[in-house]
């Protein structure tokens, strides 16, 4: 029973911390690029190329902890079967 | 409870199932949720019996990648069956596509760019082509699966490993011993950081391909029901957001290839 629970709690809490340190990344990326925007606006065209091309790799490492929680979600039982299990280990026991 | 309400529930109840029918015909043994493909309506087809070797739904992203080859063939062979000097029509566009696409990848590669312009510029045709394929009703983009984008970036690792080593010979494999006496411990974070290259490339384009077939399904299965029948398609958001997003991805990854083979190939006579 803790088994299921821990992959679930695990599961969470991984796409939880890897939303929350991708967000604060590109939260500072797009920051100092409309700062930079701000100072230049005729640079504009060069800093969003690079804001996206940043974004899209610091939000790659959130792909990879969604990736995880993907491969995991597969190792859970569906309701039903959860449920014969737990009728089993409390009803054998 | 009045009459009125009732059928009104009733009908809403049978639409709801109709819809969320439709995202679960596809689903097989694993948590692999997705809207059906064209295979799923081919009537003599057993979703559990191994055609050589593959069950169907294995099948599934190489017939998708083949047909996307198909497609991009044939609009390149009709656009360009009359090559004119002043182009118009198919011809402009595919013009316009191919000058973006040296121009891009010019700033990265430097002098050598007319002999790698050729593979990138695949790469970011058939990546962003692949993408836009499962946007498409009853078709699936191949790249959902790790097996297609690994592919791809095992043929960029192979490239740019060989261009490296013809044209620097064996002083390629120098990088990895540079300070010479810290060689023990850099040497195998080295190696682990190549190796991680064509593995990083291929999860980005495969998790992000993934999660918005994902999200696609999800939406289609919780689509809103105005007087009980008339659907709100909602997933057209998620559906502008993935065309948005999968451009990026294609962008990324034949951009990290032209890197990767720029570094690899850089004769540092400054």
């Amino acid at each position: 029973m803790i088994y299921f629970g821990l992959i679930g709690l695990g599961i969470c809490v991984g796409i939880g911390l890897a939303a929350l340190g991708g967000g604060a990344g590109i939260g500072r990326a797009v920051s100092s690029a409309l700062e930079g925007t701000a100072r230049q606006p005729e640079a504009a065209g060069n800093l969003r190329t690079t804001l996206i091309i940043g974004a899209a790799l610091i939000e790659s490492l959130t792909i990879y902890a969604l990736v995880i929680g993907i491969l995991l979600m597969g190792k859970l039982p569906s309701p039903d079967k959860a449920m014969d299990i737990f009728a089993i280990i409390s009803g054998a026991k | 409870m009045s009459a009125e309400s009732h059928t009104e529930h009733a009908v809403q109840a049978v639409a709801h199932q109709t819809a969320e029918a439709g995202a679960h015909a596809a689903e097989s043994a694993e948590q692999a949720l997705e809207l059906p493909s064209f295979l799923d309506f081919i009537p003599g087809l057993d979703m559990h019996h191994q055609y050589f070797g593959f069950t169907p739904h294995e099948w599934l992203p190489v017939i998708m990648a083949f047909l996307v080859g198909l497609f991009l063939v044939g609009f390149s062979m009709f656009a360009t069956r009359k090559m004119e000097r002043i182009p118009t029509g198919c011809q402009a566009f595919l013009e316009i596509v191919v000058e973006t696409l040296y121009n891009f990848l010019a700033d990265t590669l430097g002098k050598h760019a007319g002999r790698y312009v050729p593979l990138l510029g695949t790469f970011f045709l058939y990546i962003i082509m692949m993408n836009f394929w499962g946007l498409i009703p009853m078709l699936h983009s191949p790249t959902n699966t790790i097996n297609t984008t690994l592919a791809l970036a095992l043929v960029t690792f192979v490239v740019y490993n060989f261009e490296g080593i013809r044209i620097k010979k064996l002083a390629y494999f120098k990088h990895f011993f540079d300070p010479l006496f810290m060689a023990p411990i850099m040497f195998p974070l080295h190696v682990i950081g190549e190796l991680v290259r064509p593995a990083s490339l291929s999860i980005r384009l495969f998790g992000n391909l993934t999660g918005e077939d994902l999200t696609i399904a999800l939406l289609v299965m919780m689509t809103p029901f105005v007087f009980g029948i008339i659907p709100v398609p909602v997933h057209l958001l998620m559906v502008l957001m993935a065309l948005l997003f999968s451009t990026i991805q294609a962008t990324i990854f034949t951009l990290l290839s032209a890197v990767y083979l720029s570094l690899a190939i850089e004769e540092d006579d400054h």
